[in-house]
């Protein structure tokens, strides 16, 4: 009895450990379970950090579009072909990746549409040679004589696939202040050159931005200065650089650098229902003279060299002492925006003016003589969302005009020519320009937009100018060039 | 037989219907998060076939999610700025913005210390790194250790603008990323200061009260300062969602309006809207 009574006690005492033993090597796999969960999900998070560290965005912008008349010179995308007045196009195809470290972004991008694809038998306005539209060319055509190569008049291969961002940004890590941009970027200046293609209202930039810089991008380094989001005065930015002045694509050729600068003031006012923006840009470059000739425009009525005086105003020589000289592109600009926070939508408002001395802006060394102007321009949006809908109404007025110092009235007859080799000809290149756009924009859903728009061109007329013909038009009536662009964007 | 199978397939039916009905995402404010997460608790309870899911991170975050479309409801502690109206009009979406409850602002110090009241000029010289003793506003001679949220917080534009009048914080201020913690580090800190939503106010930490009147008079942050409005730092709480979801959430939304939400918001240490 006493020694069952023993063994009943043994079995329930070995029967408690056996369950100790197996619930603590339970619990012990329940722990090392979290703890290998635990480790799992941590491993995970680590893995996604990284991932996000990267981004990818883009855009494609399909468009048809009609003119006026086929051949229409527009900067809509280039000029339409001599037997055509539609078309269809891929305008841009933007794809871009973020490497967005802690102080530091990589940013690569690139365009692969069919902007730029010039094909053999199409001809159009002769735009390379002395005396042509001031400032450089980017998307206009040339009259191309070959094969299906994508050339420019130039001789720089136009490729279909560009590359458009390539740069490296760092920012102090003590201040969060002060960031250096090295690569090809967008030039600081005013406010459309940075403005998104995909964000902007308008299919195109004005004229004016699109002559003065061309593919907006140049390679070079750039300084800003802008206190954290958390700090005082972190509503002014500041950025200046150095570039190389050929526009993106293309190589140095010459030792000057231009300065390009732009201060920014922006601020949110009346609890955010108005926000308002506005800077100053300055543009100081130099022109390596391909002649000793630099033809200045004269400021008299009459143009006179010393010993000869015309009757009407003209270009003037200055000679310079050397090839090697340079001569000055100054650029000034003042730019603001303004957007309120109505009960019937959201009113935008932005303007732009630039003004300075422009001698022509090709991308590559020439060896034709320089003609500098004095030009002006400017633009005006009005975008006004309809009662919060996804409806925008878009109106958009610009001017260019590369030669303030004429109008229409001192054209000469186009067969002026001076047997005094001191003096060139005023002529269509100095004409100016203005469109009025009228647009509705239809932001189907974040990826989606919808844009309508049609641009209305003026350009300054002169009976002199009867005979010089552009799409076949001289310029003594309104050339026949209005452009219609029915546009879907994608952008993710 | 052929009868009860029948009534049996249209009840499983039924049933497969009802489970399958709303879900709905939240994300945002950190000091909107325990009011949210009780409704969130208490919808489900009478809306079993109802799922929520509440996420904090920050006024900013919210507000982005709705702009990228990640969530349903963006919680906010502050308005929506331009610039987030500019990318919503980008996006294709209109939003609604609705006042859901008010929230006051406490200022916190660790228990031991002995400062019992501050005048919004005392704040703000401390949070603009002017005063950094605390003995210079008659406490213990003991640094005085500032902790703020970070600036994509609402809670963080709120106290900027209503306590420092638009002035900046001090670079040395603490940048905390979510309200816990700051009532974390200043119950654990000596010399601590922070601000945070009534709501987290807990034990290990004490508040002040505040005088707007340069020391004439001290408010204490108790609901009943806030009912009655005496309480100067108190600030509306959003909820922002896409017109386009407005009839989906309109069940929602107005519970958490009615009776029973606002009860709620009440328990939980919010201000509830009827008494604004």
């Amino acid at each position: 009895m006493k020694k069952s009574r023993t063994l009943r006690i043994l079995l329930k005492v070995l029967f408690a450990l056996l369950i100790c033993t197996n619930a603590g090597r339970t619990f012990s796999q329940d722990l090392s379970k979290e703890d290998s969960l635990k480790n799992e999900v941590n491993m995970i998070k680590n893995d996604v950090a990284f991932l996000k560290k990267f981004k990818f965005s883009g855009y494609m912008q399909g468009q048809f579009q009609v003119a006026q008349k086929a051949g229409t010179a527009t900067y809509d995308g280039g000029n339409f072909a001599s037997t055509t007045d539609k078309r269809f196009m891929m305008r841009r195809a933007r794809l871009k990746l973020n490497y967005i470290g802690n102080n530091s972004e990589f940013v690569f991008q690139f365009d692969a549409s069919d902007n730029g694809n010039y094909i053999a038998g199409n001809t159009f306005t002769v735009v390379d040679s002395v005396g042509t539209v001031p400032g450089p060319h980017y998307g206009k055509p040339y009259t191309h004589t070959g094969g299906n190569v994508l050339s420019s008049g130039n001789g720089k291969m136009i490729n279909a696939f560009n590359i458009k961002d390539l740069y490296y940004k760092f920012t102090d890590p003590w201040l969060k202040t002060f960031s250096i941009t090295v690569g090809n970027m967008n030039r600081p200046f005013g406010f459309e050159i940075g403005y998104s293609s995909s964000n902007r209202e308008s299919p195109e930039r004005g004229r004016m931005s699109q002559i003065l810089f061309p593919g907006e991008r140049d390679m070079g380094a750039m300084l800003t200065i802008q206190r954290p989001s958390t700090a005082k005065l972190n509503w002014i930015k500041i950025e200046a650089g150095m570039y190389n002045g050929t526009s993106s694509g293309y190589p140095e050729y010459d030792k000057q650098k231009d300065f390009i600068g732009h201060i920014v003031l922006s601020k949110s006012l009346m609890k955010e229902h108005i926000k308002l923006s506005g800077g100053a840009s300055y543009y100081n470059g130099g022109w390596r003279a391909g002649t000793i000739n630099v033809y200045n425009m004269s400021t008299d009525d009459q143009a006179k060299d010393g010993t000869t005086t015309l009757s009407q105003k003209a270009f003037v020589l200055n000679k310079l002492s050397s090839t090697n000289d340079y001569v000055a592109r100054i650029y000034k600009g003042v730019d603001a925006q303004a957007s309120c926070d109505f009960p019937f939508g959201i009113t935008t408002l932005r303007g732009e003016y630039i003004w300075g001395q422009n001698p022509g802006t090709a991308q590559v060394q020439n060896s034709s003589d320089i003609y500098m102007r004095k030009f002006s321009g400017a633009y005006l949006y009005f975008i006004q969302n309809i009662l919060k809908s996804k409806n925008d109404i878009v109106v958009k007025y610009d001017w260019y005009d590369p030669n303030t110092d004429v109008t229409a009235s001192d054209m000469p007859t186009t067969t002026t020519t001076y047997s005094n080799g001191n003096f060139k000809s005023i002529g269509a290149n100095d004409i100016k320009y203005s469109t009025l756009g009228l647009g509705w924009v239809y932001h189907w859903d974040q990826n989606v937009k919808i844009t309508a728009y049609y641009e209305i061109m003026k350009n300054e007329t002169s009976n002199n100018l009867k005979t010089t013909l552009i799409n076949g038009e001289g310029l003594n009536g309104d050339l026949t060039d209005n452009v219609f662009t029915l546009r879907i964007q994608y952008k993710f | 037989m052929k009868k009860k199978l029948l009534i049996l397939v249209i009840a499983v039916v039924t049933m497969s219907f009802t489970f399958l009905a709303g879900s709905i995402k939240i994300k945002g404010s950190d000091t909107l998060l325990p009011l949210v997460q009780k409704w969130a608790e208490a919808y489900m309870k009478l809306n079993p076939t109802t799922s929520i899911s509440v996420t904090g991170g920050g006024s900013g975050v919210g507000i982005a999610a709705l702009i990228d479309g990640s969530t349903d409801i963006a919680t906010a502690s502050r308005q929506i700025k331009m610039d987030e109206k500019l990318k919503l009009q980008e996006a294709g979406k209109a939003y609604v913005e609705t006042i859901v409850a008010y929230d006051a602002l406490s200022v916190i110090v660790n228990p031991e210390n002995t400062v019992k009241k501050l005048t919004r000029e005392q704040l703000e010289d401390i949070y603009t790194g002017k005063t950094t003793n605390w003995k210079d506003v008659g406490g213990p001679d003991l640094q005085i250790v500032a902790y703020s949220r970070e600036s994509s917080s609402g809670t963080y534009d709120f106290f900027k603008e209503h306590v420092l009048k638009g002035k900046n914080f001090s670079s040395t201020c603490l940048m905390m990323a979510a309200t816990a913690s700051i009532v974390q580090s200043v119950g654990q800190t000596k010399g601590a200061i922070g601000y945070v939503g009534m709501a987290y106010v807990n034990s290990t930490v004490s508040d002040l009260s505040v005088s707007y009147d340069k020391g004439v008079t001290y408010i204490a942050p108790t609901m009943a300062n806030a009912i009655n409005k005496t309480y100067p730092i108190i600030r509306p709480l959003y909820f922002y969602y896409l017109k386009t979801l407005a009839a989906t959430l309109k069940p929602a939304m107005t519970w958490v309006l009615g009776a029973d939400g606002q009860k709620i918001v009440k328990e939980v240490g919010y201000v509830p809207l009827a008494t604004k």
